[in-house]
């Protein structure tokens, strides 16, 4: 049973394809940079942001925000997306991806995230136990500063 | 002018010259049944270096090299006691089958011998194991310190086997209720998907104290060592952690095609709970199916397993060596044939489930029972 995800809002069906190979390989995924070069920006993020509302495999909706997460640090549409995952209870996962992405993003623009993430950790104790150790490696200081220790 | 040799997945630009004069390994005695042996030594200018490495009895061997940090040693060739060249890198390289990764430079290499059900038995007398050192670009480059260390195994016979795990939680892995009992059931189904080759799979489960660990092989090795010296010698190392660090994209990464005994840094195979649990971190039924293949899968590798096939640049054209795994070409032809096959390379899901991939053919239980981990 081979099984692509319908994808009629979207152009491209190679991008997709190229796409869901990627986040389905069991090893060898190419990387975030790789994907992004697979096709037209808002075609690959829109592809990607659906990826991750897919159930199965687990890793592909994890992989594919990984790589949201990342160009986050640039891009208000997935800005918007990953502060959704922030604040969604049902997606701690989600929301660690996001935090781990922190590193790499602008300070100023990392802050308001990390803010949430922290607040976070007092309500959800999956997350609670994962995140404030990525927090307290932040090389931002105020990220740092957030870090709470872990239950 | 020398000849150069260009490799395949790493870039390595250099020339390899005939090498005179092996050294022998010291013998350290026999550990949980296998007997050890070592070597510490320096290729020679032309970056190679050779041991004779004696069989006496002995059914299967495990032979590792381990280059200096931030320099890589691949085998280049391997001859048997009757002058039988068994490996020849320069071969390999451009053939569509992989048999291993030994003859790939890494930082770490491991070569298991025999590979697959059709190989020979393991000749007694001496063999002789060439290596060559690189720089982590690829270029040959000499006077380079290495580290060897062997294991040789005498099974009485290859028909079924004995392997141990050890279940290493790191970083509070084994603080979530769900993710240890997801980590057992998993487990479980290893154990029945090995039982289908003969391969009986023991637990036993550990905890190290660190943070996330990187993937073997690509840092942490102290931890890596740390973790190979405290668990039992003749194992392979399986490492749970919350997120592979530095590689969160990760969802498991064996320490090698075949993977080491010996303690080095990339002896473990790794996990990444998180990856496995998905966006909820929790782990449901079909998730625990797909760890216990995951486990299983990544285990396979480190035990000298390749995909069947794999799918590269558009095309379906790299095969593992293995007999009994069809040679399949296309996308479609290669699902109908294997997608069902423990180590076939993607999984096979819907948006609500993922089909089992459970099957290993005799030619790949062969692969497993001869790796010298596997009792």
């Amino acid at each position: 049973m081979i099984a692509w995800l319908v994808s009629a809002a979207l152009a491209g069906e190679g991008v997709h394809d190229a796409l869901w190979r990627e986040l389905l390989a069991r090893d060898g995924f190419a990387g975030c940079d790789a994907v992004w070069a697979l096709g037209p920006e808002d075609v690959v993020r829109s592809e990607l942001i659906a990826a991750t509302k897919v159930a199965r495999p687990p890793w592909a909706p994890m992989r594919a925000a990984t790589c949201v997460a990342a160009r986050a640090a640039t891009d208000d549409v997935a800005l918007a997306e990953v502060k959704g995952w922030m604040a969604d209870p049902a997606v701690p996962g989600l929301a660690l991806v996001v935090v781990g992405a922190l590193d790499a993003w602008p300070e100023a623009r990392a802050l308001p995230v990390a803010k949430v993430a922290a607040a976070r950790v007092g309500t959800d104790t999956v997350f609670a136990r994962h995140a404030p150790q990525a927090l307290a490696a932040s090389p931002h200081a105020s990220v740092r500063a957030l870090a709470t220790p872990r239950p | 002018m020398k000849p150069f040799r260009i490799m395949v997945g790493a870039a390595v630009v250099g020339s390899s010259l005939a090498c005179s004069g092996a050294d022998l390994p010291t013998e350290d005695g026999v550990v949980e049944g296998l007997r050890a042996i070592s070597w510490n030594g320096d290729s020679d200018g032309s970056a190679s270096a050779a041991l004779t490495i004696p069989v006496d009895g002995e059914s299967g061997m495990l032979l590792t090299f381990q280059a200096e940090p931030g320099q890589m040693v691949f085998v280049d060739r391997v001859t048997s006691p009757s002058g039988e060249v068994v490996l020849d890198a320069e071969s390999d390289w451009s053939s569509d089958e992989n048999r291993t990764m030994a003859h790939y430079a890494a930082e770490v290499v491991s070569f298991n011998w025999p590979i697959l059900g059709t190989d020979a038995d393991l000749e007694d007398g001496d063999w002789t194991v060439e290596v060559v050192t690189t720089d982590d670009g690829g270029s040959y480059t000499g006077g380079q310190g290495l580290v060897f260390e062997g294991q040789l195994k005498s099974d009485g016979g290859f028909d079924s086997g004995l392997v141990h795990v050890d279940l290493v939680f790191v970083n509070g892995a084994d603080q979530e209720d769900n993710w240890v009992s997801a980590i057992e059931q998993a487990a479980e189904i290893w154990r029945d998907i090995y039982a289908n080759i003969g391969v009986t799979v023991e637990f036993a489960t550990y905890t190290y104290d660190s943070g996330d660990l990187a993937a073997p092989g690509f840092g942490d090795a102290a931890d890596y060592v740390a973790i190979a010296d405290s668990t039992a010698y003749r194992s392979i190392n399986m490492v749970i952690t919350p997120e592979i660090a530095g590689q969160s994209d990760l969802y498991g990464i064996a320490g090698g095609i075949p993977g080491p005994l010996a303690a080095t840094g990339s002896s473990a195979v790794t996990v990444s709970v998180a990856m496995n649990a998905g966006p909820d971190l929790r782990f449901d039924a079909d998730e625990i199916r797909l760890l216990g293949e995951t486990m299983a899968h990544e285990s396979g590798h480190f035990a000298g397993l390749f995909h069947p096939v794999e799918y590269a640049d558009g095309a379906w054209d790299a095969y593992d060596a293995v007999d009994d795994t069809p040679r399949c070409s296309g996308e479609s032809n290669c699902y109908s044939s294997l997608a069902d096959n423990l180590m076939f390379p993607f999984p096979v899901c819907d948006d609500t489930s993922c089909d089992p991939q459970q099957v290993l053919t005799s030619g790949q239980g062969a692969v497993e029972n001869r790796y010298t981990g596997v009792e």
